[in-house]
């Protein structure tokens, strides 16, 4: 057998989307191939402390943290290129500090997977550590991915480049505390902000968690309320009032590629946590495959082929405008009322991978091979930036 | 596809599904499985089917649906009959895939053996009890209490059941003279790795494919991609491929 690949794979996370993490690494897990990688999971607590141990590989035992985490190994990833993995940190994190020099106190790595949704994994706050560390990791790179999880910046950039997106105005929540009956009349003062109703979200959240559905003026504070409860800053957004949302994935290999499209099925009209992935309280149908769980049509064969191209179109140039990585997922909405298409957010890793989507494209890619073309991907990219120059010798100094 | 036992064409449904990008694929639910009836044969009161009698109506259904060459995919109690079917009818099958097969008998843990052999002769002598007095002991007390889970829930196929876990298919396997993929999860408790490499010498074309961390079904889940992945290499490899 050729040597494997020593790979990480980190998930969970400080971020709300912390068990929607855990199923897709878990699934992820499921598919990568044994013969090519050596797979070291590695989960991150909510407390962000780092462990690993092959007991991780098994759902149940999500069940019982934090009790059970002392049976792990913590470890962690220290920001200095060279040191070739993660450190197992044990005692105090001096004396561990210390052991770096020794190699039993490294777990070897060869590239890093971050299977993150949300805040600090999925929006460049990992990747920053990585590149401190100078160690190969699949996905987008810090500026994609910091872009892509703020909605306002990421709205905002597209703009410019033409790809068409609804009115939005972000507010920060130091304004909102200062003076709440000063913003609520700014926003309702606002060109396309004086019909209710309005959409209120986190900016940097996905998930759907602390969207508010706002139906008149009254109801703004307790949104922007809701909202400053997971973000520091709300997204205000028209309510669109017959919408139908298409998303496709795309990811880069020997270019943009683009999945076939997805139509998620909502009860509601808005896309809850609950709907996205606990339908049935996640448990009717056995336990909750996050995004691959949700109803949805695939390529649905009587979808306007106008629509669908144009989604595909939008998709890879915002996919390569923002200099995304590895596998997106781009979610747009239709007005049909007036037939218009919006794009809506950018899912730097896409819960599930999307896989359930690649699986159903032309030419059909299994989640195993999506995952070797992650990893090949991400070792080009490594390769490339280890190939500029940094170092032009003492000038200013000398 | 041939499914485990107790299970139905279900059971490889997903595998199936993404195997069909390339092949056509007929998924069976095996007779007294799913929505295929207990034929009277096989029932306790014909006598049971043992795995020739189960393979012989597979090639009758693959003769009905016109396919004179195949590849099979066996799961289990469907690998022992996947076997049985590439021994007899080597034109027919022209690659094998087992898939956490039975079919062979296999070397116990010494106290494993111990306490087989005890209860093996605790239960011919309660049915001897039972036959001389009239007692039920084999039935209320010793089926219950050692039965497998398979054993208890077997109902009207329990003799088909002990049938065919008692044959061992040493010779058909070393008859088998097309290519066979063999994967095995590596905490397989069902059918243990022992089993695989025991196929793995037996089978003179055979390829062993032991996944870490995977249990005795390990298509179910996302593990379909890989498994799905494993078998596509394998069939290209051997230019079995559908175009």
């Amino acid at each position: 057998m050729a040597k494997r690949l020593r790979i990480a794979v980190l998930f969970g996370g400080r971020s709300v989307e912390h068990e929607i993490s855990v199923i897709s690494a878990l699934q992820l897990m499921l598919a990568i191939d044994p013969d090519k990688y050596e797979v070291t999971p590695v989960y991150i607590a909510p407390n962000g402390q780092w462990y690993t141990g092959p007991e991780l590989l098994e759902r149940a035992f999500y069940r019982g943290v934090p009790g059970c985490l002392s049976t792990l190994q913590e470890v962690t990833l220290l920001p200095k290129p060279g040191i070739g993995g993660l450190m197992k940190l044990g005692g105090s994190l001096a004396s561990a500090t210390r052991a770096i020099t020794h190699d039993s106190s490294i777990i070897p790595i060869d590239i890093f997977l971050p299977v993150f949704h949300g805040q600090y994994g999925e929006d460049g706050c990992i990747q920053g550590l990585f590149e401190l560390a100078n160690v190969p990791y699949t996905g987008s790179n810090v500026p994609s991915s910091a872009i892509t999880m703020n909605k306002y910046l990421c709205k905002m950039f597209l703009k410019v480049h033409d790809i068409p997106v609804l009115p939005a105005l972000s507010i920060a929540r130091k304004d909102a505390s200062h003076d709440i009956a000063a913003v609520t009349s700014w926003i309702t003062s606002q060109e396309g902000f004086a019909q209710f109703p309005l959409f209120v979200k986190p900016c940097n959240l996905g998930s759907s968690i602390g969207v508010t559905r706002v139906t008149t003026r009254e109801e703004l504070p307790s949104a922007l309320a809701k909202v400053f409860k997971f973000d520091t800053v709300a997204l205000i957004e028209p309510c669109v009032s017959e919408i139908m949302e298409i998303n496709v994935s795309i990811r880069d290999h020997n270019g943009a590629q683009a999945s076939v499209v997805e139509i998620p099925v909502s009860q509601s009209g808005v896309l809850s946590y609950e709907e996205k992935y606990l339908r049935d309280g996640g448990k009717k149908n056995g336990p909750s495959q996050g995004m691959a769980s949700l109803t949805r049509v695939i390529d649905p064969p009587d979808l306007d082929h106008h629509l669908r191209d144009q989604v595909i179109a939008y998709g890879k140039k915002a996919f390569s405008l923002l200099g995304c990585s590895g596998v997106a997922r781009l979610d747009f909405i239709v007005d049909l009322a007036s037939g218009k298409l919006y794009f809506n957010e950018l899912n730097a890793f896409p819960g599930s991978c999307s896989f359930y989507l690649w699986v159903r494209s032309q030419p059909r890619v299994l989640y195993t091979q999506l995952i070797d073309e992650m990893i090949e991907t991400a070792l080009n990219t490594f390769a490339v930036n280890s190939s500029l120059s940094r170092d032009i010798g003492l000038q200013a100094l000398k | 596809m041939l499914h485990g036992w107790g299970r139905s064409l279900d059971a490889l449904r997903p595998l199936g599904e993404l195997l069909a990008n390339q092949y056509r694929v007929v998924l069976v639910d095996l007779p007294g499985f799913g929505l295929s009836p207990i034929p009277p044969e096989a029932s306790n009161d014909g006598g049971g089917w043992d795995t020739r009698q189960y393979a012989e109506r597979v090639k009758q259904l693959l003769d009905q649906l016109s396919i004179d060459s195949c590849i099979l995919v066996g799961h289990s109690f469907g690998g022992r009959l996947s076997v049985q079917l590439a021994a007899r009818y080597p034109h027919l099958v022209k690659a094998l895939i087992l898939i956490g097969s039975h079919g062979l008998s296999r070397q116990r843990p010494p106290l494993e053996e111990v306490r087989i052999r005890v209860i093996r002769f605790l239960v011919a002598c309660a049915k001897k009890i039972d036959g001389l007095i009239g007692t039920r002991l084999f039935a209320h007390y010793f089926a219950p209490k050692f039965g497998s889970a398979d054993y208890k829930a077997a109902g009207d196929l329990r003799k088909t059941l002990v049938k065919t876990v008692n044959e061992d298919l040493q010779a058909q396997a070393r008859a088998i003279t097309s290519p066979a993929l063999l994967l095995w999860g590596s905490k397989d408790t069902a059918t243990p790795t022992d089993l695989a490499y025991k196929y793995h010498s037996l089978i003179a074309d055979s390829e062993l494919q032991i996944f870490p961390d995977k249990g005795h079904e390990p298509f179910s889940d996302v593990g379909s991609h890989l498994c799905a992945t494993y078998i596509e290499r394998f069939l290209n490899k051997r230019g079995l491929s559908s175009e």
